[in-house]
């Protein structure tokens, strides 16, 4: 009795070492390769003989890998799930607060709107409104970095899933990032120089007035597609 | 052992264990054995337990536990249709593989 509990803390005592080897990985891996030992041993300690004997279990442990050989190469063993870039993501995140910003700064909404009509002073600003200053002042911070944050981001990210060999993905979003804020500003720049040139179009050509603007929304289509195509195509 | 030897074999370890369980659902004592009757393969249970571990896991084996007449209990591996299907693909592109390593062998 003593000899069979001796046998079986020696078999332990190697599984317990192994499990502790390999106890990066899943819970049901460590019960299958722990219980294909288990048989491993079982079945080898029967060509040794019928009964097993602490003399045997000691020769096949002997002939069996060491418990560190189970330590998992986890580069070769492991298959890399690609991850979206978190700092695409975080890009993605900051990108609406610009245009946040330009929303809540073009609403109408101050002081002198009350003071004027209402007679409302800032010391007797309404309740629901005091809140609103706070609340466009962190808006209009957030606001100003999100263009540059957003663009730094989108490079940034579009370098970093480059350079991971398919451990990140998230190509398309980092783009996004990357390109959206300096495409508008191209944008703004673009509409504001055709404006001007619609502008030139003397009174009366309305048919032409209205017949160039119409072109000059297809060219900005169409030039945005284009750059996003090109740069799509660069980053691939 | 030079180092590129046992890289390439711990590569084809997972090809190979699949093509054996695509032949017939054995256990993992027996899969050792077997590798081993090659000369070109010399495996031991640390790289044999864990692949079989890891295709269970990922859905490619399955496990069925069985009593044996002339030994413990084993523990009989088999290929799900998903492995079935994974081992197609991996002989597949072995031959493909096969191919280039020929006419890149016989052009230099």
């Amino acid at each position: 009795m003593n000899e069979l509990t001796a046998i079986e803390s020696r078999i332990n005592q190697y599984l317990d070492a192994v499990r502790e080897q390999i106890s990066g990985l899943s819970p049901d891996e460590v019960d299958n390769i722990i219980d294909d030992l288990r048989e491993h041993i079982d079945t080898a300690l029967l060509a040794h003989g019928e009964q097993p004997t602490p003399e045997n279990v000691e020769a096949v442990l002997a002939e069996m890998d060491a418990p560190a050989s189970f330590a998992p190469d986890l580069d070769e063993t492991t298959e890399v799930v690609p991850k979206v870039s978190r700092t695409a993501i975080l890009g993605a995140v900051i990108l609406p607060l610009g245009i946040l910003m330009a929303i809540v700064t073009l609403m109408p909404v101050s002081s002198a709107t009350f003071s004027a009509v209402d007679g409302v002073t800032s010391s007797n600003v309404p309740e629901s409104i005091w809140w609103r200053w706070p609340l466009q002042v962190t808006i209009l911070l957030l606001g100003i970095i999100s263009p540059f944050a957003t663009t730094i981001l989108g490079f940034v990210s579009i370098s970093q899933i480059r350079a991971s060999k398919g451990k990140l993905i998230g190509k398309p979003l980092a783009l996004i990032d990357a390109l959206f804020y300096p495409i508008l500003v191209f944008d703004g720049l673009l509409i504001a120089f055709l404006f001007v040139m619609i502008a030139a179009i003397p009174d009366g050509y309305l048919a032409l007035t209205e017949g160039v603007t119409m072109l000059s929304y297809m060219l900005v289509i169409i030039i945005n597609v284009i750059i996003g195509v090109i740069a799509w195509h660069k980053i691939r | 052992m030079n180092r590129w030897i046992t890289q390439l074999r711990k590569g084809l370890l997972e090809y190979l264990t699949l093509n054996i369980l695509n032949q017939k659902e054995t256990y993992g004592y027996e899969i050792i054995q077997l590798l081993n009757t090659f000369e070109s393969m010399d495996v031991t249970e640390s790289t044999v337990y864990p692949i079989l571990a890891r295709l269970n896991k990922d859905g490619f084996a399955q496990v069925r536990k069985s009593s044996s007449p002339d030994g413990p209990p084993r523990r009989y591996y088999s290929l799900t249709p998903k492995g079935k299907a994974r081992v197609a693909q991996m002989n597949q592109y072995w031959d493909l593989l096969n191919q280039t390593i020929q006419q890149i062998r016989s052009k230099t």
